[in-house]
């Protein structure tokens, strides 16, 4: 459809176009054009205060959800009396198991000391070997650490992007190229980086955080190859092709971000925001 | 709600409809609410568009995330024009926010500044002038910096 700006007024100018600036989107004479009217009208400030109202926004809308049983009926559109009865048969399953879980947890916490013991014992005795980087497992936990406390943990505090990509360029004896990151969207700043290094494999990873929650994100890159991890079922955000894990807080979207590089997003979000994350970015 | 008659779809359909489709489920739901400003409204629209895009569920199997979301997200604004309704109150948190906008300034803002689709895309769900939009979109956004959330 054309586009004919001339007809907009100087505010329904400025006002829709608050994401495109914020997202860096705008071509030189409407950015030109936006910072002329920002500053003749006094609103220089207008597009960070957009930016945390939209995140507000967000979520109180993202405090909607489908009800398990509406969701449900929307099932039974495609699903027979068989389909449903093995759901019903896995959800009876799923209530069983739940009550399983304390006696598991508690087996688990004794087996967990056991292996702590004979884990300490292994260490001091084993021949010498060299250590495996178990990535999935690694990196849920560096991003739970970091969750709970940060301070301290980014090497390079930093909001800006270009510092950022400066930094993990400069990183000496890095065994692959860190992906450059591009454009953030509005709601997400960054917040530092880090190099962590796990006795021979080196990981770069950058937090971010949400303007408006102060919510929490990580990107990690390390070299390697995405059919390392465990197995998952591939997903498909534009292009992007991506294998999804979760822990107990956590959702995981990896990525091969490079030929023998792989990214991971670690954060609450679901997947597919995740990936919608990465693609922006990062890019596919 | 759900019909109970035989169903004419093979396992891997089903499961696509149920684990792809529905992923935008709670993304329908809002813009539901955005257009009917009422929840039971909007769970209505939220079934009537997955029904109405059954027959094209072959099709889809081959189609991207985001052809697929502007598609539901089409539908549902299609469904909610053929009966329009709207809500007197609710609960909702969003309610005090959007009832004061007209539908298509709901439409707009909510497409951009939530599901975060660009001017283009939002222009295949909600057909207006390029320009109409982003008044309509400039309108929500000057009520968006003004209003504050409990």
């Amino acid at each position: 459809m054309a586009q004919n700006n001339s007809v907009l007024s100087d505010e329904d100018f400025l006002f829709s176009h608050l994401a495109d600036y914020l997202d860096e989107g705008m071509t030189p004479a409407n950015q030109q054009k936006f910072d002329q009217i920002a500053g003749k009208i006094g609103m220089a400030d207008v597009a960070t205060d957009y930016g945390i109202r939209r995140g507000r926004l967000q979520i109180e809308a993202q405090r909607m959800f489908l009800g398990e049983k509406k969701m449900r009926a929307i099932h039974e559109l495609v699903e027979d009396d068989a389909a449903r009865a093995n759901h019903e048969a896995a959800e009876i399953d799923e209530v069983g198991s739940s009550e399983m879980k304390g006696s598991v947890i508690r087996f688990a916490a004794l087996a967990a000391v056991l292996i702590l013991i004979f884990g300490g014992l292994y260490t001091v005795f084993k021949p010498e070997s060299k250590p495996t980087f178990n990535a999935l497992n690694s990196l849920i936990y560096e991003a739970e650490v970091m969750n709970e406390n940060s301070e301290g943990r980014l090497n390079f505090p930093s909001d800006k992007v270009e510092e950022l990509n400066q930094y993990f360029k400069k990183v000496p004896d890095l065994s692959f190229e860190p992906k450059t990151m591009k454009a953030l969207p509005a709601e997400w700043k960054v917040a530092g980086g880090s190099l962590i290094d796990y006795d021979g494999a080196k990981i770069t990873v950058t937090q971010f955080q949400n303007v408006a929650s102060g919510e929490k994100q990580y990107l990690f890159f390390y070299s390697g190859k995405l059919s390392q991890l465990p197995k998952s079922i591939p997903g498909n955000a534009n292009g992007l092709v991506y294998q999804s894990y979760a822990s107990s807080s956590l959702n995981v979207m990896a990525w091969e971000a490079d030929k023998n590089v792989v990214g991971m997003i670690v954060g609450n979000r679901a997947v597919r925001e995740q990936a919608d994350f990465a693609l922006k970015v990062i890019g596919p | 709600m759900a019909e109970n008659t035989a169903r004419k779809y093979d396992a891997g359909a089903a499961a696509f409809f149920v684990e792809t489709l529905c992923q935008d489920a709670d993304t329908l739901l809002r813009f539901g609410f955005a257009l009917s400003l009422s929840d039971e409204w909007a769970s209505d629209l939220v079934y009537k568009t997955y029904q109405s895009i059954l027959p094209k569920l072959p099709e889809l199997i081959k189609k991207d995330g985001s052809y697929i979301r502007q598609l539901l997200l089409r539908r549902l604004w299609e469904i909610h024009h053929e009966e329009s309704r709207e809500g007197a109150s609710s609960d909702n948190a969003l309610y005090p926010f959007l009832k004061p906008l007209d539908l298509e300034t709901r439409a707009s803002l909510f497409l951009c500044d939530v599901v975060g689709l660009t001017i283009e895309e939002a222009l295949e769900i909600t057909p207006m002038d390029h320009n109409d939009l982003r008044r309509h979109l400039a309108t929500g956004r000057k009520r968006l910096l003004d209003f504050r959330f409990e």
